[in-house]
This record gives C-alpha cells, sequence and structure tokens, in this order.
C-alpha cells in the first residue's frame, strides 16, 4: 500500500515538474510571437515618436506612507517626465512622520478648497493642498487607511480619463509614461496596461531617473534580475498575448479610471491590491461582456530596488504569496469559467495550481527523492535522472528567457555581464529556486493559516542613487 | 580637468593669434622692402613669391583661428563649474560676436541648432539640461540670447524662463523658446513669463538666424 | 528498492539530454544574436562618422560629390538622413533631399519599400514623404487601401500628405469611416496635417454616409475641417438627431471650432435631460459664452449630477471677461452648498494662476 502511495506521489512530482516547465516554456514561445509582433514596428514607432498633441492627459497617484526622506524625490522626479499633460497627486496616508511638512516646503503647498467627489468611501480625507509653484501637483492628506485606501481617495480627486499608480520607490524613465500609454492610444479597449518591472540595484539613479544599467554587486539581487526575467517579464507577456494577464504590479501601472471605479476599485484589507485588481477587472468586465484588453509592453519603464538582504527577501516573498492567495479565492468564480475565456480556462488555474499551491507539490517531491535517496528507496540512477530533467527544464526557461531579452530590449550589454547572468542562471536552478519555494510554502500556511499579512519594513540601501 | 582644458584652448587661441601677427609683420617688412627702388629685378620677383606664399598662410592662419575661436567656445559648454562658467563667457564676450545660450538635450537639435548658428556668425555656448543652465545663469556673464527647448531634464524650460527673469544680470537677454507642441495656453503663458518669442519645432534653420537676430543689437 | 524501472529511468535521462542540448542551442543563438548586433552598432557608428558631416555641410552648401551608397549601408543613410528631416523645415529639407538623389537613394527606395522587414518598410515610406517621391506615390496609396497593419497604412497617408496633401485627403479620409481599427489618435494627426480646405469635403462626406453608431466617432473628426463646414454639418445632423451620443459629440464640436457664432445651438440644449449633454453645453459656453450665459450656467452649478456642476464652474471661470471680484460676487449670491463648493474651487484656481 505505501509503496503504491510513494509511486503514484512519484509519478505526481514527475508530473508537476514537466507541466509547470512546460507551461512557462509555452509562455516563453507565446511571448516571444508577442515580442517579434511588437519589435517589428517599435523602432521606427520609437523614432517618429507619438504626437504630443493626442497623447492622453493621466493622473498619476502617489500613494505615501512613512516617506519623509524619499517623497519630495520621488515627486521632483516625476515632474520631469516627459508627457505633455499630467497631474500629481499625492496622498498622505496618515503618516507618522514628517512627510507632509517636507511636502509643504519643498513645494510650497497651499490649502486649497477643492470640491471633492466622495465615489469610493474612504478613510476621512482632512485637506488637500495644491502647490503654489507647480499647477499641476495636489497633495491629500487623510486618516490612515492602508494602501488600498489611500489609493481609492485619490481615484476621487483624478481629474483625466486616464491614472497612473506609482510607488513612492518606484524608479522610471523620462519617457515611461509615454511608453506605458501606448496601448491605449493604439487600442480604445484597453483598460489596463503595465510595464516590466526591472531591478534597478546597481544601475545609476540621478536626478530620480535612471541613468545608466547596470547589473548589481549583491549576490542576492544579481539572482533575482535573473528570476524575475525568467518569472515575471516573460511570463506575463506571455498571459497578454491572449489577454488573460493577471498581475499588473502596483510599483507602475496605466488604467482606465472609470472602468476601475466601475468595477469596485481597490480592495481595502488586502496585502496585494494590484493583483486583486487586475483579476477583479477581468471578472467584472467578462461579466458585462465588454470587449477588453489588458495588457503590457516589453519596454522596461519601471525600476525598483530588489532586497539584498535575507530577511526583506523572505518577508517581500511570504507576503506575495499571501496576496496571491487572496486576490486568487476572492476572484474564484473565474476558475475554469468558459465565459472568462483563457483568463479562466488557463491563466487562472495556471496561478491557482502552479503558483499558489505548486509550491507544496514541488518542496515535498524534492524533500522525498532527497530523503529516498538517502533511505535507499530510491536509486542513484533514479536520483540522477530527476536531478537532470528538473535542472535541465529550468535552464531552458532560463535560456529561452535570455533570448527574449536579447530580441528585445539588451539591458545588459556586456560580454561579461552576459557570461556572469549565465552563471547566475545556473545557481537559480540549482536552490535558489527551491529556497523561494519554501518561502511560498510558507506563506501558502499562513494566508491558509489566517495570518494577516503585513508590511515589513525594507531594508533599503539606496547607496548607489545620487543626490537629486 | 576642465579648468586646464578651457586654458589649453586658451593658449592655443593666443599662439596661433600671435603667429598671424607675426605673420602679418612679415608680410610688412617685405613690402616695405620692396618699396626701395634699388633692389635687383631678381630679388623683386623672389620676394614677390614669398609674399604671395605668405598672404595665403595669412589667410589659412586666420580662418583656423576663426574655427579655433567657434570651436574653444562650443567645447567650454560640456561639465563647467562656477568660474570655469565665468571664463567661458568672459572669452566668448571677447569675440564681439552675439552670444547665445542654447539649453537643448536633444543630441541632433543641438548639433543642428549649433550649426545654423555658428553659420550665422553666432558664439554658442551650450547647456545639455536644466541644471547646467541654472548653473550658467547663476554664475556667468550673459548672453544676448538664450535659446530654450521647452522640455528638459532636472528643471523644465518654462521654470528656466523664470530663473533667467528672476535674475537681474540677465534682464537685457532675450529669450526664445523652442517647443514642439505649442498649444495656446503654453504660448500665452511662456509670453506672459518673460519670454520674446517662440520658435516651433521642426525649424526652419533661416527663419530661426532672421529671428534672433532681431535681438542683436 | 527502485520506484522507476530502468525504462522509465532511461526516458527521463534522454529527456534531460535533449532538452539540454535545446537550452545549449538557444544559448548559442542567443550569443550569435548578440555578436550580430554588437558589428552592426559598430557598422552604423562608422557609418554616422562618416556621412553626418556630409549631410549637415550639404543643408548648407551643395556638395560636389558624394560617397558612393552601397545597397547595404541603405538603411544606415535614411535612419541618419530622416532623424535631419524630422527636425527642420524649410530650404534645408530640399538640399537634403538633393543630398539623397546624388546618393541615389531615390533608385533603391522603391526595393526597400517591400522589405521583410516592417521597420523598414516604415522608413522607406516616411524617406518617400520627405522626397515628395511622386514615383512611388502608387505604392503608398496601395498600402493606405490595402495594409491590415494601422501604423503601416498611417505612415503611407503620412507620407501622401507630404506630397501632395489635397490628393492624400481624397486618398484616405473615406477610408476612416470603414476602419475602425485605425486608432482615432494617429487619424486625428494626419487630418491635422492636411489643411482644414482640403478636408472638408471628404468629412462632410464620410458623415453623410455613416451610420448612426459610427457617427459619434466621425462627428469628432470634424474639429479639422473648416468652421463653416463643422457648423453647417453639425447644424444638420442635430435637426434630426435624437441620439443623444450624436447630440453630446455635435455639441462638443461646436465647443471646440466655434467663435461664438453658434452659441444658440447650444443654448438650446440646457435644458435636455441627460448630463452628458450639458456637460458638453458648459464646455462649449466656457470660451465664447456671453453675459447671458451667465445665469444658464449658474442654474447648472445646482445640478444634480457632479459632472455638470464641475464644468459648469469652470466655464464661468474661463469666461473671458469673467473676474475673480465677479465670481465671488456670484458666488455670495448662490444657496446650494455643493455649487458653493464648486465655485470655490475655481475661484481658488484662478487666484493661483494669477
Amino acid at each position: 500500500m505505501t509503496e503504491l502511495l510513494v509511486i503514484s506521489f512519484q509519478w505526481l512530482f514527475f508530473a508537476y515538474l514537466i507541466t509547470l516547465n512546460l507551461g512557462y516554456i509555452a509562455l516563453n514561445i507565446s511571448s516571444l510571437f508577442y515580442v517579434l509582433k511588437y519589435m517589428q514596428e517599435s523602432e521606427f514607432e520609437n523614432f517618429i515618436g507619438l504626437s504630443p498633441d493626442f497623447m492622453p492627459p493621466i493622473s498619476i497617484l502617489v500613494p505615501a506612507y512613512n516617506e519623509e526622506i524619499n517623497v519630495e524625490a520621488t515627486v521632483r522626479s516625476l515632474m520631469q517626465l516627459e508627457y505633455p499633460e499630467f497631474e500629481i497627486i499625492v496622498i498622505n496616508d496618515g503618516s507618522k512622520d514628517k512627510t507632509m511638512q517636507k511636502l509643504i516646503s519643498a513645494f510650497s503647498l497651499q490649502l486649497f478648497p477643492e470640491a471633492y467627489r466622495i465615489r469610493i468611501s474612504v478613510k476621512p480625507v482632512r485637506e488637500i493642498y495644491c502647490s503654489a509653484n507647480y499647477s499641476n501637483l495636489r497633495v491629500i492628506n487623510k486618516e490612515n487607511g492602508g494602501k488600498a485606501d489611500a489609493l481609492n481617495a485619490g481615484l476621487n480627486a483624478c481629474r483625466y480619463p486616464l491614472y497612473c499608480c506609482v510607488d513612492a520607490d518606484s524608479i522610471l524613465q523620462r519617457d515611461s509614461l509615454k511608453r506605458v500609454v501606448k496601448p491605449f492610444v493604439e487600442d480604445s479597449r484597453t483598460v489596463a496596461s503595465g510595464g516590466i518591472i526591472r531591478i534597478a540595484n546597481g544601475c545609476k539613479v540621478s536626478g530620480g531617473f535612471l541613468t545608466q544599467v547596470g547589473l548589481p554587486g549583491n549576490f542576492l539581487a544579481l539572482i533575482q534580475v535573473v528570476e524575475y526575467l525568467r518569472a515575471f517579464l516573460f511570463g506575463r507577456l506571455g498571459w497578454a498575448q491572449f489577454n488573460a494577464l493577471l498581475i499588473i504590479s502596483g510599483a507602475f501601472g496605466v488604467f482606465h479610471k472609470e472602468t476601475v471605479i466601475a468595477a469596485g476599485a481597490y480592495r481595502v484589507g488586502t496585502v496585494g491590491e494590484d493583483m486583486d485588481l487586475v483579476v477583479r477587472l477581468h471578472r467584472y468586465l467578462r461579466k458585462k461582456k465588454v470587449p477588453y484588453r489588458i495588457t503590457f509592453v516589453p519596454d522596461p519603464v519601471c525600476w525598483t530596488e530588489a532586497p539584498e538582504d535575507w530577511s526583506t527577501l523572505r518577508n517581500q516573498r511570504i507576503r506575495w504569496q499571501q496576496g496571491l492567495g487572496e486576490s486568487l479565492t476572492s476572484n474564484i468564480s473565474l476558475m475554469f469559467n468558459l465565459k472568462a475565456g483563457m483568463t479562466g480556462m488557463f491563466a487562472f488555474p495556471f496561478m491557482f495550481i502552479f503558483e499558489l499551491f505548486g509550491p507544496i507539490i514541488e518542496i515535498c517531491g524534492y524533500l522525498f527523492i532527497f530523503l529516498g535517496f538517502i533511505f535507499d528507496f530510491i536509486s542513484w540512477n533514479s536520483f540522477v535522472a530527476f536531478f537532470m530533467l528538473s535542472f535541465s527544464l529550468g535552464m531552458l526557461v532560463s535560456v529561452m528567457a535570455f533570448l527574449l531579452e536579447e530580441l528585445t530590449f539588451r539591458l545588459y550589454k556586456g560580454v561579461k555581464e552576459s557570461l556572469l547572468l549565465l552563471g547566475m542562471a545556473i545557481i537559480e536552478n540549482l536552490g535558489y529556486r527551491q529556497l523561494i519555494g519554501v518561502l511560498r510554502l510558507i506563506g501558502l500556511y499562513r494566508w491558509l493559516g489566517g495570518t494577516k499579512g503585513k508590511w515589513g519594513v525594507m531594508n533599503r540601501t539606496a547607496r548607489w542613487q545620487q543626490n537629486v | 580637468m576642465a579648468l586646464k582644458k578651457l586654458q589649453a584652448e586658451e593658449d592655443m587661441v593666443v599662439i596661433i593669434d600671435n603667429l598671424i601677427r607675426q605673420v602679418y609683420w612679415d608680410l610688412e617688412a617685405i613690402k616695405a622692402k620692396l618699396g626701395c627702388a634699388d633692389l635687383s629685378e631678381e630679388y623683386i620677383r623672389e620676394k614677390s613669391i614669398e609674399l604671395e606664399y605668405i598672404g595665403q598662410k595669412t589667410s589659412k592662419y586666420a580662418k583656423t583661428l576663426i574655427k579655433a575661436k567657434q570651436g574653444s567656445a562650443r567645447r567650454l559648454s560640456a561639465v563647467l563649474t562656477g568660474a570655469d562658467e565665468i571664463a567661458a563667457t568672459t572669452l566668448l564676450k571677447e569675440a564681439s560676436d552675439p552670444t547665445v545660450l542654447i539649453v537643448e538635450d536633444d543630441v541632433v537639435d543641438e548639433r543642428l541648432l549649433v550649426m545654423a548658428l555658428e553659420r550665422a556668425g553666432f558664439s554658442v555656448l551650450v547647456a545639455r539640461d536644466g541644471r547646467e543652465a541654472t548653473n550658467i545663469i547663476n554664475n556667468a556673464k550673459p548672453t544676448d540670447i538664450v535659446l530654450v527647448d521647452n522640455m528638459l531634464p532636472y528643471v523644465s524650460g518654462l521654470q528656466l524662463l523664470k530663473v533667467i527673469r528672476a535674475n537681474r544680470a540677465w534682464s537685457e537677454t532675450a529669450v526664445v523658446m523652442l517647443t514642439d507642441n505649442p498649444s495656446e495656453r503654453e504660448v500665452v503663458y511662456v509670453m506672459n513669463n518673460g519670454a520674446q518669442d517662440y520658435i516651433e519645432k521642426p525649424f526652419n534653420p533661416r527663419e530661426l538666424v532672421a529671428r534672433l537676430n532681431r535681438f542683436v543689437h | 528498492m527502485a520506484i522507476f524501472d530502468s525504462t522509465v529511468i532511461a526516458f527521463v535521462s534522454y529527456l534531460s539530454i535533449g532538452v539540454m542540448s535545446l537550452t545549449l542551442v538557444v544559448a548559442v543563438l542567443t550569443l550569435y544574436l548578440r555578436l550580430r548586433l554588437i558589428s552592426g552598432e559598430r557598422q552604423r557608428r562608422r557609418f554616422n562618422e562618416k556621412w553626418l558631416p556630409i549631410m549637415e555641410k550639404g543643408m548648407y552648401e551643395l556638395p560636389k560629390a558624394v560617397p558612393t551608397l552601397k545597397r547595404s549601408e541603405l538603411v544606415y543613410f535614411l535612419w541618419l538622413w530622416n532623424s535631419l528631416q524630422e527636425r527642420l523645415k524649410g530650404e534645408v529639407k530640399e538640399n537634403l533631399n538633393v543630398v539623397a538623389r546624388m546618393a541615389k537613394v531615390d533608385a533603391m527606395l522603391e526595393g526597400l519599400l517591400w522589405s521583410n522587414s516592417v521597420n523598414s518598410r516604415l522608413l522607406a515610406m516616411n524617406t518617400a514623404g520627405h522626397l515628395q517621391a511622386l514615383t512611388v506615390w502608387g505604392e503608398l496609396k496601395n498600402f493606405v487601401q490595402t495594409s491590415e497593419n494601422p501604423v503601416v497604412a498611417l505612415t503611407a497617408v503620412r507620407s501622401l500628405i507630404r506630397i501632395d496633401s489635397k490628393a492624400a485627403a481624397a486618398v484616405f479620409i473615406p477610408l476612416i469611416g470603414i476602419h475602425k481599427e485605425w486608432p482615432p489618435t494617429q487619424v486625428a494627426g494626419r487630418l491635422k496635417e492636411v489643411k482644414p480646405d482640403a478636408a472638408s469635403a471628404y468629412l462632410e462626406g464620410i458623415i453623410l454616409a455613416a451610420s448612426n453608431e459610427e457617427l459619434p466617432r466621425l462627428i469628432r473628426y470634424l474639429r479639422f475641417a473648416s468652421v463653416r463646414t463643422a457648423i453647417f454639418v453639425v447644424e444638420g445632423l442635430l435637426a434630426k438627431a435624437d441620439n443623444e451620443e450624436v447630440i453630446a459629440a455635435c455639441l462638443s464640436v461646436i465647443g471646440e471650432v466655434d467663435s461664438g457664432q453658434s452659441l444658440h445651438l447650444l443654448r438650446r440644449y440646457a435644458d435636455h435631460p441627460k448630463w452628458v449633454i450639458k456637460v458638453q453645453v458648459a464646455n462649449g459656453l466656457s470660451k465664447q459664452g456671453t453675459q447671458e450665459d451667465v445665469a444658464l450656467l449658474l442654474n447648472f452649478l445646482g445640478d444634480r449630477e457632479w459632472w455638470v456642476r464641475y464644468r459648469a464652474a469652470h466655464a464661468l471661470g474661463s469666461l473671458p471677461f469673467m473676474t475673480l471680484a465677479q465670481l465671488e460676487e456670484l458666488k455670495r449670491g448662490l444657496e446650494d452648498s455643493y455649487a458653493i463648493d464648486a465655485l470655490m474651487q475655481v475661484i481658488e484656481e484662478k487666484r493661483m494662476a494669477v
């Protein structure tokens, strides 16, 4: 009996491994087509540039909580975005430090009697300020309610049909807004557009903008560069091809305001409010049978600092897994929902089975094989064979991601960098992935157990940032 | 480092200047000698040839001098600080050409503007972004004209306009905005805040020079 | 105890070897692409170093001769040449055209229009526009009429406009109704490049032929027609319109093009039940309204719908004759708290802008 159980579990693990990696390979191939089509005209389009006359105006929302160190620099850098018409709304979410004072003095803020429209109920808004020097900057001072609540408060005050949410520590490029808004210009069905989040560690930042790309020196950050390329970048693009994209990072994304509000805006109390919104948008629009498009631009548009120490990384990944659990289960009606097209039939189940619950099978499988080898019910041959298969499948996915990167935006140009990344890909498959799997398992356990996710304090080094 | 470069440029200009002066002296000396009646025909022929040769060399050196001055002016624009900018514009003022400060971040646009203006006889100083420009405005001698692009890194064109107008030393300077999207609101704002003119991109080099010449006394 | 028998293990092993080799192939391919890119960039740099001074000098003085341009270098030439052309106006453009013709670009252009790379084809089209290459008019027209790629079609349109804007208008404007996939902002861009006189007749044509569903989208393009045509068409549509989207679109056009002659059309809809229409009335009156419209806008300030109040307040603030003092006076006369809030915001904005 136990032998049967053991055998079937091994087959399950085997099947899981193959299907997961085949899935990623399929996603990468789908990304390949998307990207080749995109790059076909992009060189010329970037050369000509979008005419500034007809770029849609955008409201930029910046939720801020205890950001007295960064907030001025962030706002100043946002002001220099190369975009003809946009406004910046900073939402001070009841910060306990000097965030508000910094803003008032840096931008000559004055009280502004805005006819604040409460379309989404939020924690009370105390005052609204407008800058005397910069007419397109407003600041909302409200009671603390969390990031989702802050974003909702910002949505209430948006003046333009499109809005962009930006994290206070996101680093942008001057043309980020121009690039990420292109899907809206090309196709009026677009309701959300995101950009690929890249790792800023090791890059030169000046005046709040990225000035030079570079690889990080820190080992953890370096592995994350490869991990992002493999899992987050091209995996996401693959889904965008089928309009089944379930995640647009809250670090940077542009959305259609009215659609978001109609779908319920941001849900307070979740840990991953960005993913929750996107999944809900799919559900809402499918139900209403409205033709829509949620998409990605492969251009690098937003850069963020990756954790360089183990404890921050740990907290981040545990938190992500919890957020994933919350977003998926609250929209469970999408699962295998034929009416929801590719999103319901493939993207959602894939996320549910492989991303959410996958870590269980994966970790148990690895454990089992190891223990099996040690306790001698798995032969050396089996062990080696499985190990090789698992490793080579992972390497194939990584290397395909490198190919896609080469076909698109080739950020890391030197030969030395390429070899370094290749080396890191090997290490990533040989232990890092598994370690992250353990973290995700912990996150899964916590979510199932009902522990509320909390925002850890990020150990920011920002060594590599220059002064404004 | 930049100061050394500047001094090297200065030295070169001085050397060339001296060279020309020497050539002219030689020319004058030979002319004077030729004026003497009791020179042999042979001598006269020989010296005429020499004269012609020196004449050619002079015009060549003169051209080089002008080019060197122009080249120096342009090279001086790269990453200078404080005292260097004062030295830069002082050097420019010494040349009696009308001076223009161009503030433009697009590399190709900058090349085209510099070429168009230098051909028309302007002495050109270039700032690559609003920060460099602010530095120059706060520390160096004012130019005759400032040509500002409206989309700039670090300090926007409109902000820069305010900075220039707030600086009393630059009150005589004409400010012309370069804009690729002249919306009614922007044009009105720009004129209300002290710009003398605005020029649309894509620009016509001839028209640009004609418009700027209006502001040269 | 072996869980898996040897056939399974053998299968798994071969599979891994297969996957590893595939990985190797992909890695080598990536490396090859990288090397090709590096050498391509080096070539381009060298090309630009040689040709940029020639082009720049050629802008002002006609060169006696230019170096021979190889077919393989054509694309480098065109990127460089177009980057200059896009930034310039006037006689220098014609001089650059001469340089291009001396390099025999016009002969090689037609071939590039059919290149495999879409980027190269777009580049060739753009070049044809600057060069005023009448010889490829037929091909460009073909792209406009038959291409499924909106970028290709609209780039071809832009080049046609550069060559002959009147004829171009005749080619592409009638197609706007059919090609719903052409992005409205890009179409608007092209219409702006065509002069109103050329565009008017054709815009009128497509609107008369349009169905009720297409009308709102197409009506908005009327702002690129001459004022006379726009008002004429809009008046005609409003006379028999019952669809609120059509009415709203018409009113928005009036708001954008009008110089004050057609305000009576706007005022007629001041009592319309739908708020989208009232918003357009407020928008339209904001720049051209007269003293008699103040009462109308004040009425809107008390409307149930937030957007109507908001737009009406901004319209009052933008009226050309309205001063801060007058706005304060109006505010004092209000009783409705929502209206007071709306107007207070506008007053503050106006004060800060001064």
